[in-house]
């Protein structure tokens, strides 16, 4: 297993488990934003000096990036703060009438679920998707529920619970042949498989920076030209004109964020998908699939321990896992584990409906990335079963 | 959660040095009143509270980490029971020290915590007790001046080491000062008897007798004793029951606070005041000007209470 460890700012303490919740940062990343804030630090696109266009070109740089990275073109991205702003500008950029539907699955980070269920207010009709019992989606499932309502299917590439494998174009797939916007929340799947917008047949992508190896407060929205879209903000930098009672947007993605941006935590972020691609997404997977089927291993082995999520590493799209320890709540179970070593997460993950489907009130989630190795994750068994001796 | 009773009172003891441990006191405080109404903890500072001690246990001695798991309520209320034990232990404690002087309560002489932690007592003020106003032992030419109370049993512990050093150094002439500890039964009463065997020219007999059977100080004891020594009864009685003899006692023991002694026995000899029972070759170092001055501790000492002390402070 090849060691990436160099490549991030790694903390000295606990093995750091919880990349599902945030990943560590890639120094490359950190000397962006250093280059950046040291050398040019300016604002964008509002002045005629040196400083603001080098400042220009770095931020408009990071539109190139993203479009060869998803494979799409680079008018169709927009920087967000994360992931969740992506989904409520979604929500709040569409035009909705009373009557529309919405399908939405049951394993769902709140981030892409309350910014749907909020447009009940609105007469919007929420569907479930119901999820099989390892998280996983089905499009036949879908079929049933698409209408010639359904204006929008908006679900996960990968449950931040669970780690499913979920048949993103399947689903796409089937809600565009009914009509529907295609929505995906691709902030776990991002750091772990390949995106090819060409292929996806969906409308909106979203994701976060912090979730791969990039900084935190910033992401990116993709939204497809014909989507429908109109800007969530209006202000500085969206217009082409302004009267005293009127304005006139701009056409492309500048219409979508107003003010001045995150400079240089975008740039941080186009740093992050260099990093990815430098690695490349092959040798990510072969590393992810060393690291679960080690987990795998790891945790069928430990007594008085339930595992949540789907047991084999082909349906595994994420390197996360939860689970629960017998007779040890998940809050104790995350601090004894810290005390032994491993900087893990419990709770409900932002997935109330989801934990509730799972009969618990939360679960302990390790979540591995190129960082870790096989043998921490021998280490994380030990520490699992010395806790699980507790129950 | 029974255990945010302790963690309240711990953390915010924390919290006065540390803003970190304000917010867990706070977080505490919620806990205990959610505690008190019947009501499970939001914050879950419980829980957390648990893991960690489990989670500090489970490396080093992973069975007891279980055995606390399993039973962590038992132990919750255990360790409650045992705070609420030591909280109203200390506060007798406390009340002690100030009514009587030792955390132990009345006539006791055993080590207290507050001494050392307070230092309330010690030798900063402590001035010289001049000499020429009690009873004398030799005729040497260096004066020693012992303050002393009779039922100490300090004072008592020190006397074999003192006759020792007494007949090796003829040069050395002993004065007593009577400082009665007002928290000793019968030490009062007993310092006037000495006063009154004095008056009958037997002060230095009786002294030793009142050493020799020390603990035996109720009135009838000290009657025993002066019969023992010859006295004349009536004239002993009378003056055991006169206000001459308390107002005597009592103005030694105003010198005393006067000086600062806070407690006995304290021996002032050559520069040096020598405070506790003392060896031989401490008592020659005294002689000798070469213990520390102007204070040389040792071993205990019997205290008077702390409302004494700051009555004498106060008044001087």
């Amino acid at each position: 297993m090849f060691d990436y460890s160099n490549l991030f700012s790694v903390p000295s303490g606990p093995a750091y488990f919880d990349s599902a919740a945030s990943s560590l940062t890639a120094k490359p990343v950190l000397e962006a934003m250093a280059a950046y804030y040291g050398k040019n630090r300016a604002n964008i696109h509002r002045g005629a000096h040196r400083y603001t266009h080098q400042a220009s070109e770095q931020y408009e740089a990071v539109y190139g990036k993203l479009a060869k990275f998803f494979n799409a073109s680079d008018q169709e991205f927009a920087a967000v703060r994360n992931a969740t702003e992506a989904f409520n500008a979604v929500a709040l950029g569409l035009d909705w009438n009373a009557g529309d539907e919405v399908i939405v699955s049951d394993v769902e980070h709140h981030s892409n679920f309350l910014p749907w269920l909020r447009l009940k207010e609105k007469g919007v009709k929420i569907k479930i998707l119901v999820s099989d019992g390892d998280g996983t989606l089905s499009a036949d499932a879908l079929s049933g529920l698409l209408s010639k309502k359904t204006k929008l299917v908006s679900f996960t590439a990968c449950s931040n619970v669970l780690g499913a494998t979920v048949p993103v174009v399947e689903l796409a797939k089937a809600a565009k042949d009914s009509g529907a916007l295609v929505c995906v929340d691709a902030a776990q799947y991002v750091g772990h498989r390949p995106i090819d917008l060409k292929k996806w047949p969906v409308d909106f992508l979203a994701f976060s920076g912090h979730k791969v190896f990039g900084p935190t407060g910033i992401g990116a929205l993709f939204h497809r030209h014909d989507s429908g879209l109109e800007p969530w903000f209006v202000g500085g930098g969206t217009v082409r004109d302004v009267t005293l009672d009127a304005y006139a947007l701009l056409e492309h993605r500048e219409r979508f964020e107003a003010g001045t941006p995150a400079i240089a935590e975008w740039i941080g972020l186009g740093a992050a998908l260099d990093v990815i691609s430098k690695v490349g997404y092959p040798a990510i997977e072969a590393h992810d699939r060393a690291l679960v089927e080690k987990m795998h291993s790891v945790l069928s082995q430990a007594n008085g321990v339930e595992v949540f999520g789907p047991k084999s590493v082909k349906d595994k799209s994420c390197a996360l896992f939860s689970f629960a320890v017998e007779n040890v709540s998940h809050h104790q179970a995350a601090v004894m584990l810290d005390e032994l070593g491993f900087a893990v997460r419990s709770g409900h993950h932002c997935a109330i409906p989801l934990t509730r489907k799972l009969g618990v009130d939360g679960t302990v989630r390790a979540s591995l990335h190129l960082y870790n190795d096989e043998k921490q994750v021998a280490a994380f068994g030990k520490a699992l079963k010395t806790v699980a001796q507790l129950g | 959660m029974v255990l945010c009773f302790v963690a309240l009172f711990v953390f915010g003891i924390l919290g006065i040095f540390s803003a970190k441990y304000r917010i867990l006191a706070k977080e505490a405080l919620g806990c205990v009143f959610r505690t008190v109404t019947l009501r499970p903890c939001e914050s879950k500072l419980d829980e957390r509270l648990h893991a960690q001690i489990v989670a500090k246990l489970l490396p080093i001695f992973p069975a007891g980490a279980r055995v606390i798991h399993k039973n962590f309520q038992l132990f919750s209320l255990l360790l409650v029971v045992l705070f609420f034990g030591s909280m109203i232990s200390s506060g007798i404690s406390v009340y002690n020290y100030w009514a009587y002087g030792n955390c132990n309560g009345p006539n006791s002489s055993e080590y207290c915590v507050f001494d050392a932690v307070l230092g309330a007592k010690g030798p900063a003020g402590l001035k010289f007790l001049a000499p020429g106003v009690g009873p004398t032992l030799g005729n040497g030419s260096f004066v020693m001046v012992e303050a002393g109370c009779f039922t100490c049993p300090f004072t008592n512990k020190t006397q074999p080491e003192l006759s020792a050093f007494l007949q090796k150094h003829p040069e050395v002439t002993l004065e007593f000062r009577a400082f009665p500890i007002p928290t000793h039964a019968n030490s009062t009463l007993a310092a006037q008897a000495a006063f009154c065997a004095q008056a009958q020219g037997k002060f230095w007999p009786y002294y030793d007798l009142l050493f020799t059977r020390f603990g035996q100080d109720s009135r009838e004891d000290l009657l025993q004793n002066a019969a023992t020594l010859g006295l004349n009864q009536t004239a002993f009685a009378q003056c055991l029951d006169s206000n001459a003899t308390l107002s005597r006692v009592q103005k030694d023991v105003e010198a005393g606070k006067a000086a600062g002694i806070y407690g006995t026995p304290t021996f002032f000899i050559n520069g040096s005041a020598l405070v506790g029972p003392q060896s031989v070759s401490q008592f020659e170092a005294g002689l000798a000007g070469t213990a520390p001055k102007p204070f040389a501790g040792q071993g205990g000492v019997c205290p008077p209470p702390a409302s004494v002390l700051a009555a004498s402070k106060t008044a001087a």
